[in-house]
């Protein structure tokens, strides 16, 4: 069934694709006065309100091919 | 100073359980993508240590509460409730001459070593050849090169994909990065 709403027509046409979600292909470059690890304890942070107990992780594979 | 995250108090926790027995260890996986400009989300530790130090590294672990999942001449996972501990055990001498040579970095867990970017690309593509349904490595390599291509030793980088016989795959990846 079609929607009846009515959305108002942008009054300009956008020059570029809006991103509805994060990470949609856009790469951000990293601030480079910051610690990178503290910046990663940031998203952490983040991760663990959103994600408060990590999903089981997959052990080791297969490991036939080990020449380091 | 803001309070650390889960994981960067595991890593803290961890790091200074190995520093205490002087077990050498440096970090590989998603936390080592940190210092080379490619920050993601990511689950666990994931570190390389010596194999000759693997029995004393076991103890501590457990002695932190860690159950032993797995542990080969090659590898450890250990488990704490949802928290993991993933270890590759250096015996060859190239995983051997790569956890010599890591660098210290001061960071918000604590002074913690870190693999070269060459070394962290061969881990990667190690663990991509050995297990190829790992499509994260392959994305993480791509974002290595394309994060550090000013700095990054080509010729290194080279040496190992043809340690893997995957040259081919390097080509394909540096013909189409951005």
């Amino acid at each position: 069934m079609k929607s009846s709403r009515h959305y108002p027509e942008p009054k300009q046409k956008l020059t570029h694709p809006v991103v509805l979600f994060a990470d949609g292909g856009v790469s951000v470059p990293m601030s480079s006065d910051r610690d990178p690890f503290e910046a990663l304890d940031d998203l952490m942070t983040v991760m663990d309100a959103l994600c408060p107990e990590w999903p089981a992780r997959r052990n080791f594979g297969p490991m036939d091919k080990l020449r380091l | 100073m803001a309070p650390l995250s889960r994981l960067g108090k595991q890593v803290q926790e961890v790091l200074d359980c190995l520093e205490r027995i002087g077990v050498p260890s440096a970090l590989i996986g998603g936390l080592a993508l940190a210092p080379y400009k490619v920050i993601r989300a990511t689950q666990g530790i994931d570190l390389l240590t010596d194999a000759r130090r693997a029995d004393a590294v076991d103890r501590e672990l457990q002695a932190l509460g860690y159950s032993c999942l797995h542990r080969s001449g090659d590898a450890g996972n250990y488990v704490r409730g949802d928290e993991r501990v993933d270890l590759l055990y250096a015996s060859r001498p190239a995983a051997l001459r790569l956890l010599a040579d890591a660098k210290s970095r001061s960071t918000p867990f604590g002074t913690l070593r870190v693999i070269s970017l060459e070394g962290l690309i061969a881990f990667k593509l190690q663990g991509l050849v050995n297990d190829p349904s790992r499509t994260r490595d392959l994305e993480d390599i791509r974002a290595l090169l394309q994060m550090n291509r000013d700095i990054v030793d080509l010729d290194a980088v080279r040496e190992y994909f043809r340690l893997f016989d995957r040259e081919a795959l390097l080509d394909e990846i540096l013909s189409t990065l951005p």
